[in-house]
Formats: structure tokens, sequence, C-alpha cells
């Protein structure tokens, strides 16, 4: 995939902003291919393409933003016509904060270019995994294989020009097990940035083996989980995704100052938290976009700043927001490139990348030994979470009762349903098990799903409580 | 400039496909210019203008499948896209159960309603819209409002090789406000149209900001247990797409439904009349035609309560026996505009069907443990109030709707005779609604337990 033409189309939004005297203007030229198969039952349902071209430019006007895009490579004019257009009249508080404009590049190591690899290669991956699931007598398996690659070129009023080239890899399984009138479903998403090659890497066939024999076991002998005030460990499963939606997204900056509102919602998290504690000392959560490999990986965002790792809590304390820009603007500081476009059509807006709890140094079974009545959560399918991030909810799909510090059998739909301070505040013992899964995070309007992963270890929560009604 | 050039770009696709050897195909093509106007702390954040046309397509080559999507529309861009495509299409296996696109031409349903001019250029309209909804809902009550409002005019081609040539203008616009007295009094409104004067961003606003302000008078305690309720607009803008979604028959044969093995059988209650609709009158998701060219229709899914149809396309109803429902899209079939039909009851009268139970004005966030049973959950917000003496007389907090389909569509107790056109942020399941407001009688709620 070249930018050609694409790269023309920002030279003439650039010379078009630069004709109208804009204070500012950042001009984006982005191209996303992609190749999906979608196998259902050992039948291919569906295989896609897609590629998405195009340049948006922003501008800002007495503080307010305009942002216009087009898939024309032959336009440049109209487009930042369009943009200025939806600035004018001002009167916003839109600021950027000021970082040092950067002229660089970099892209991720891919061996096996995936879009290299033939069709009846990719095929035969999921179909391996089908029949062995077939095998096992899971009812129905649905299973994906999306490859991706991403190029980027940003260039701004203030010299900045970066250019990002990301090719990403994804697998997600979906099995359902019916026994009667009885079923159960599990999920696992497995994906990361570089090439084919990556694949080895995830042990997805026997981590699906693993799940197929406990959705057998809990169909067979799990009893309805119990409820009320228990020590419970969750798997890596279950504490990465917490990483994201009670760290991650109560930080992002833009919901913290209520620019998400009406969408994905605010933060109970405000800006003179900041150094408060909310759990206890041995937990810290660290957004990092620069981990090689990642599914979330990026060097420089979307604004052209420079990425690094976001310690988002340290021992237990609020320590730093995710800001873009904008949000930095607002908070006096400097971005901490949290800024991400899914596509060339979107605005840039604070996303989080690979988001995780850290490791500590005990092993799982160390973690479930300390507990002598309680519950294992390994892997959760429901989960919600208020638009405050305050209020979460996760359903246990694998899961076990612990007694005497031992696995004692599968139970039944677990619910931990708890405010995020309760759960930090809880956690005591934390392993060294960390593994990351592969997500697709929504935020924005028009929505922007970007790649991320959520991480963690094996946790040990104290005396929380197990609810459902 | 756009919509000229979708015949045409349509056409050379088709063209191209041809000189590749592919025996079938549908391309669609897509174009015209969106506005977005987002804003948050009663102030207008961004401005946004995207002017675009993109293709997508499904091409069929020896019963191989593909759908593909594209934005380089330019020609060489176009042709190495499909070419790189149909090589790849050849590696495919074919399908077991495949059934040929449709031999068209059709006659087409004449919608009314799709398409307001005053929407290709709307000026300062956009704008003034979101500074009433901002001004209405202050007066109201609120402190803060945020939202956005959307706006586009376009165009759809679809060709296909079975002789489908057609085209549909359209205009679309919503409008939601998120009103807040403080972090946790809120209250939304949203509203949808076809036509700019469809909307009314002052009722938007009032109500959200009436919410809000009701959510700050006073809190009372209730725990969690099953009880009744009464859900709003919002609320069942995201219910309904859900419970017609599932209706989907790839979702069904995935077992990834709960409608599952159902067909023809009670599962409602009564009350429960659900269509989806893609031919009625200004309906914000109407369409002439699905994405494979047939005709679409009125679809009849639950019959005073009884399961009556899966959602078909070629493909799917090929597997199950029957003929397409014109419900197309890409790969699943697809609802395009779901209506439920209204009660008899004033809004105060389905209040008193829940009497000592809540009134939930939006269901956000709805995520399922097990799709084939249809248990979920899901966060409600934006005003969560203890009904008694048949009013809404205090906010309730930190509750989560936790049930299953099956068991919410058996328990339908009343509705509306009122009915609106709703669509928002969080309808992330499903298409546009028109719905009542609804009771359910018994529906369970979970709290937090630390």
């Amino acid at each position: 995939m070249g930018i050609g033409d694409f790269a023309r189309l920002a030279d003439r939004m650039v010379e078009a902003a630069e004709g109208r005297g804009l204070r500012y203007y950042e001009v984006r030229v982005q191209i996303d291919e992609s190749s999906i198969l979608w196998m259902r039952n050992g039948v291919l349902e569906a295989f896609g393409m897609e590629s998405s071209a195009g340049g948006s430019v922003r501008v800002i006007s007495n503080g307010r933003m305009g942002f216009a895009s087009t898939n024309d490579a032959e336009t440049g004019a109209e487009v930042v016509e369009e943009a200025v257009a939806g600035a004018a009249g001002g009167g916003g508080r839109t600021r950027l904060s000021r970082e040092e404009p950067v002229r660089d590049s970099y892209s991720s190591r891919v061996v096996r270019d995936p879009r290299d690899v033939p069709l009846d290669e990719k095929i035969e991956f999921l179909r391996q995994i089908d029949e062995r699931m077939a095998e096992m007598g899971i009812t129905a398996r649905s299973l994906m294989l999306e490859d991706s690659r991403q190029v980027v070129l940003i260039r701004t009023s203030e010299g900045l020009e970066v250019r990002g080239d990301v090719t990403r890899i994804s697998s997600t399984a979906t099995l359902t097990l019916v026994d009667g009138a009885r079923s159960t479903q599990d999920r696992v998403s497995r994906g990361g940035s570089g090439g084919w090659e990556i694949l080895s890497g995830w042990g997805l066939l026997a981590e699906l083996e693993g799940m197929a024999e406990s959705m057998k076991e809990r169909l067979e002998k799990g009893v309805p989980a119990p409820r009320g005030k228990m020590d419970v460990v969750i798997g890596p499963s279950v504490s990465g995704l917490v990483a994201h939606e009670s760290t991650g997204h109560p930080y992002e900056a833009d919901r913290v100052l209520g620019r998400e509102a009406a969408q994905a919602g605010e933060s109970f998290v405000r800006p003179d938290m900041l150094g408060e504690r909310i759990g206890s000392e041995v937990v810290s959560v660290v957004d990092d976009p620069t981990l090689e490999g990642s599914y979330g990986f990026y060097l420089y965002d979307w604004e052209g700043v420079r990425a690094r790792p976001r310690f988002l809590m340290k021992e237990g304390l609020i320590n730093e927001f995710l800001h873009n820009r904008e949000t930095a603007s607002v908070f006096g500081v400097r971005s901490n490139a949290a800024a991400r476009a899914s596509r060339y059509d979107r605005e840039p807006i604070v996303r989080m990348a690979n988001t995780y709890i850290a490791p500590g140094d005990e092993t799982p079974e160390e973690l479930i030994e300390g507990v002598s009545e309680g519950v294992y959560m390994k892997r959760f399918m429901e989960w919600n979470i208020d638009d405050r991030r305050f209020n979460q909810r996760y359903v246990g799909s694998e899961a076990y009762l612990i007694r005497g510090g031992r696995l004692a059998g599968p139970v039944l739909r677990p619910v931990l349903e708890v405010t995020t301070p309760g759960f930090y505040s809880s956690v005591d013992g934390i392993g060294r098990d960390l593994e990351f899964e592969a997500a697709t995070c929504g935020k924005g309007d028009p929505g922007q799903g970007v790649p991320v992963w959520t991480g963690g270890p094996t946790l040990r929560l104290r005396g929380v409580g197990l609810g459902g009604i | 400039m756009f919509h000229e050039r979708s015949e045409a770009v349509a056409e050379q696709a088709l063209d191209i496909l041809e000189s590749l050897g592919v025996e079938e195909a549908a391309v669609l093509v897509t174009s015209g210019r969106r506005r977005q106007v987002r804003y948050s702390n009663n102030e207008i954040d961004v401005v946004k203008t995207w002017m675009e046309t993109s293709m997508t397509l499904q091409v069929v080559k020896g019963r191989r499948v593909t759908v593909l999507e594209t934005s380089d529309l330019r020609e060489g861009g176009l042709r190495s896209f499909l070419r790189a495509a149909v090589e790849r299409l050849e590696r495919l296996p074919e399908r077991r159960v495949y059934a040929p696109l449709p031999d068209g031409p059709f006659d087409y349903p004449n919608i009314g309603g799709l398409y307001d001019p005053k929407l290709e250029d709307p000026g300062s309209a956009l704008v003034e819209a979101v500074e009433t909804a901002i001004g209405s809902a202050r007066r109201a009550g609120a402190k803060r409002v945020a939202g956005s409002l959307m706006a586009e005019a376009g165009h759809e081609c679809l060709l296909t090789t079975g002789g489908v040539r057609v085209c549909e203008r359209e205009t679309r616009i919503q409008l939601e406000a998120r009103a807040f007295v403080d972090p946790q009094s809120t209250g939304h409104g949203a509203t949808c149209s076809r036509s700019l004067d469809g909307i009314d961003p002052e009722r938007v606003g009032e109500e959200a900001g009436e919410d809000a302000l009701l959510s700050s008078k006073g809190v009372e305690k209730v725990g969690p247990g099953r009880r009744g309720a009464v859900f709003g607009w919002s609320a069942m803008a995201t219910l309904l797409g859900v419970f017609g979604s599932m209706a989907s028959a790839m979702r069904v044969v995935s077992q990834m439904s709960p409608y599952a093995d159902r067909l023809g059988t009670k599962v409602g209650s009564d009350l429960v009349n659900l269509a989806d609709d893609p031919v009625g009158d200004g309906n914000y998701g109407a369409r002439s035609f699905d994405l494979e060219g047939y005709p679409t229709r009125r679809n009849v899914i639950f019959e005073e309560g009884v399961l009556k149809t899966y959602l078909h396309n070629r493909i799917t109803a090929r597997m199950f026996g029957t003929r397409s429902t014109g419900n197309a899209g890409w790969v699943f079939p697809r609802a395009w505009h779901l209506t439920l039909d209204p009660g008899d009851l004033s809004e105060d009268e389905l209040l008193e069907e829940a009497e000592g139970g809540l009134l939930v004005k939006n269901v956000t966030y709805l995520r399922f443990q097990n799709y084939l049973s249809g248990d979920f959950s899901a966060v409600i917000r934006d005003g969560v109030f203890l009904i008694r003496g048949g009013e809404p007389i205090a906010a309730v907090r930190g509750l989560r709707l936790s049930d299953n389909v099956l068991r919410m569509l058996e328990s339908v107790r009343g509705l509306t005779r009122e009915s609106r056109q709703v669509v928002h942020w969080w309808t992330e399941w499903g298409p546009s609604v028109t719905t009542p407001m609804m009771a359910v009688g018994e529906v369970g709620f979970t709290a937090a337990t630390a």
C-alpha cells in the first residue's frame, strides 16, 4: 500500500491552509486496510476486505475547532474551507498544549506480512481450531481472523511531520456448548502488532482446549455461585478488563472534563483527585503504547506527540490522566500522547493503548492457597460499567469454588458487582502471570473502535461481595 | 457533486469485476455530505464535515463469496483493490449452501418523506438547533448540557449483475442532549427525523433538563430485587434494538439468539407486536431496497407475542427453506427500522401499572452472559425514579438492569398510545425505532456489593 496520491492530498491541504494564514492547522492522511475471515461451525461464512483511505484537516479559530475530511484524493482546498467554516463563530474554549514539533517515522516489526500469507493457510488456521473444538463436543464455534495495516501521515502548521505504519493481527473465538435446555458460552481474543509470525506465540488452540474442557465441566458439575461477602480471586482475563474499564476510561482527561458526557460518559475522578488513594498499595496500573508487538502499539500519537508509558495508578494513588493536546492545555501539562483516530475521517480523541495492572510476584496457586472460602473467577462473558466508571459488574463464565485454599469444583455465573474504589481497595495479592487480551475499545461520536490490549495478572480480592439475584 | 458520480462509479466497478471473470456482484455506492455539531458544558466543541463517497460490494465467483469495502474510488485504486480481492476470492472454498443474487429489476416501494432538500445545505440551522436544546435544558433546570447533532444528505445507488439498478436520495438528522444538574443527576433526550423540521430541539432539551432536575431533588434507597418497571423513550430504543436484532437468522443459526427454535411459538405477552418497517413514510431507517437488491417490506417479527419470522437475506433464507425478507446486510440479515405497536395507555396510566416499581429513562451498555439463553445486564441512567402514587417521586441510584430477553418480553404489561421515533449513541445493537413507553411486570435489578 502506498500513500502516494494521498500524500499529494496532504500537500494540497497544507498549501490551502497556509494560503489562508491559519494560526493552527493539522493535516492527516490515513490508510487502513484489513481483511477478515469468519468461520462458523466449519463453514467459511465470510471473507471480507476493507480499504479506507482519505485525508482530514483540523483547524482552531477563537477556541472553536473545525474538522473536515474527504476520500477524494483530487481535492484539498475544499476540505480546508469546510473545516474553517466549522470553526467559524469561535467563542469556544479549545486550546492545544505546546509540544515540540518533530519529524520522524516508525513502523511495527513485520517478518511475514499477513497480506502475503495465502488464504488457504489462514483458513487452515481456523479450520484446525474448529475441528478440534467440534471433536471436543462444542456445539457452535464462531471463529474470526483479521489482519490490518494502518499508515498515518500527520503534518501541522508547527512544522511537525510524523509517519506511522503498523500491521496487526487478531483472532477471536466464541464457543457455545448446549446440553438439552442448558447452555454456556465463552470467548477469547488474542491479537498484536507484527506479522503472521506472532500467531504461533499465542497458544490459542491450547487455550481453547482448556476453555472447552471447562465449559463441559461446568455444564456437568456446575453449582450456583455463592453470594455474600467473601474472598475472590480473578484471572488475568478479568483483571485486564478491570484495568481498562475502571482505570483507563475514568482517567481519560476528556471524560474528566465532560467532553464525552452525552456519549460514553464522564468520570467519577475529578481533576483535584490526582494524588488521592483509590486502591491498596500493591496496585499500579500502566497504559503503554510503546510495548513492541502489542495490539495498541504506536510511537507517536495522532497529534504527532512522542508516546511513553503512562503510570495511571501508582501504588494505589491516582497518578496521571490520559491526555491529548486539547485536554493537556486545560490541565496546564504536556500531552502524554493519548490522541488516536480510528480512520482518516475521525477526529483524534483521548484513547487508551495497552492498559494493564502491573504484575506482582506470587503465583496464581499461591494466591488461591491464601483463601479459605471464596471463588476463583478465571474468565468472564458479561460485563458493564456505569458512565462515571464507578459501579461495574463482571459475571464469570469459567469459575470455581475455593475451599481451604484449593479449587473445589465449578460454579455458575458468579456476579462480581462492585465499585471502583471497592475493587482496588480490596486487592491484597498480585500474581506474576501478566497476560494480555486483544480488544477493540469503543468511544467517540461517530464511534471509533481502536485496537487495545487489556492486561493483568491474577489478583486476590479480600472481602468483596458476590451478588446477583 | 457527489451523487452524480455514484451510478457511474458503481457501473465502473461492475465492468472491472466482469473483466475479472466474476459471475455475480452487488455494488452499493454511498455518497454525500454529513455534518456534526458536538457540544459539552453548554458550549460547542467541534463542528465536523465529511464529504465522502464509498463503495461496498458483494462479489461471487463459483459459489465463493466475498464482501468488500473501499473508499479509494480512483480508477487505478479501485481496479487494483478489486483485482486483489478476486485473486483471494478464487482461493476460498465453495459455499455448500448458496443462493444466487436475485434477478431484477424489481418494483420498489414508494416511500414518502425520505428526503428534505433543506438538509443539503442547512447553513446555521444545525448550530441553532444545538443552541436551542442547550437553552431549553438550562431553562428546565440543567446546569450543564452535552450532546451532538448529526445531519446528512446523500445518495445511495445499488447495481447488481442481476439487473438491479436502484438509487435513493436520503436525508437524516438526529439530535441528543444529556443534561446535568450534578454528576449523578442527569436526564437524556433524543430526536431524529428525515427532515430538518422534523426534530424538536426544544422538547429534547426540556425533557432532559426536567429529568436531571427531578433526579437532583431527592434520592430514595431501593435495594436489588425484582420489581415492576416502566421504560422511557431512550431506554426503549436500546431495548428494542436488541429484541429486534436477535431475529437476524444468522444470529439464530450461530446460536447467538434466544429466539432459536422458537418460530411460531408464544414468546412475548399479547402486547408485543414488533415489526421491522423500512417502508413506513418518514421512518428514520426507511429504505426501499436491501443490499442484495430485493425490495424491502414490513416484516412482523412478533404478533401478539408469537414469533412470526426471522429476518433473512437470500442465503439464510435458503438455509431455512424460505424466502428473503428483504433484510440483507452484507453478511448478517439486519433490521432497518423497528416499530413496536403502541398500546392504549397515557403515560400516567402506564406509571400506575408499575406502582412501587421504577421508571427507567435510559438503558446503556447492554451485554450478554449467554446470547442463546438471553441473559444480560445493562446500565440504567439519565433518570431512574421510584414510582409511588402513579408518579416518579425520587431518584434511585446504583442499580443495574439484570434480566433475560425472553422473560422481559413475556412480562410486558402495558404500552403508551404515544409513540416516538428514537435513535441515540447507545443504540449500538440495532437500528432506529418507533416505540411507545413500556411497562414490564417483573424486572431484575442488582446493585454493587462493595
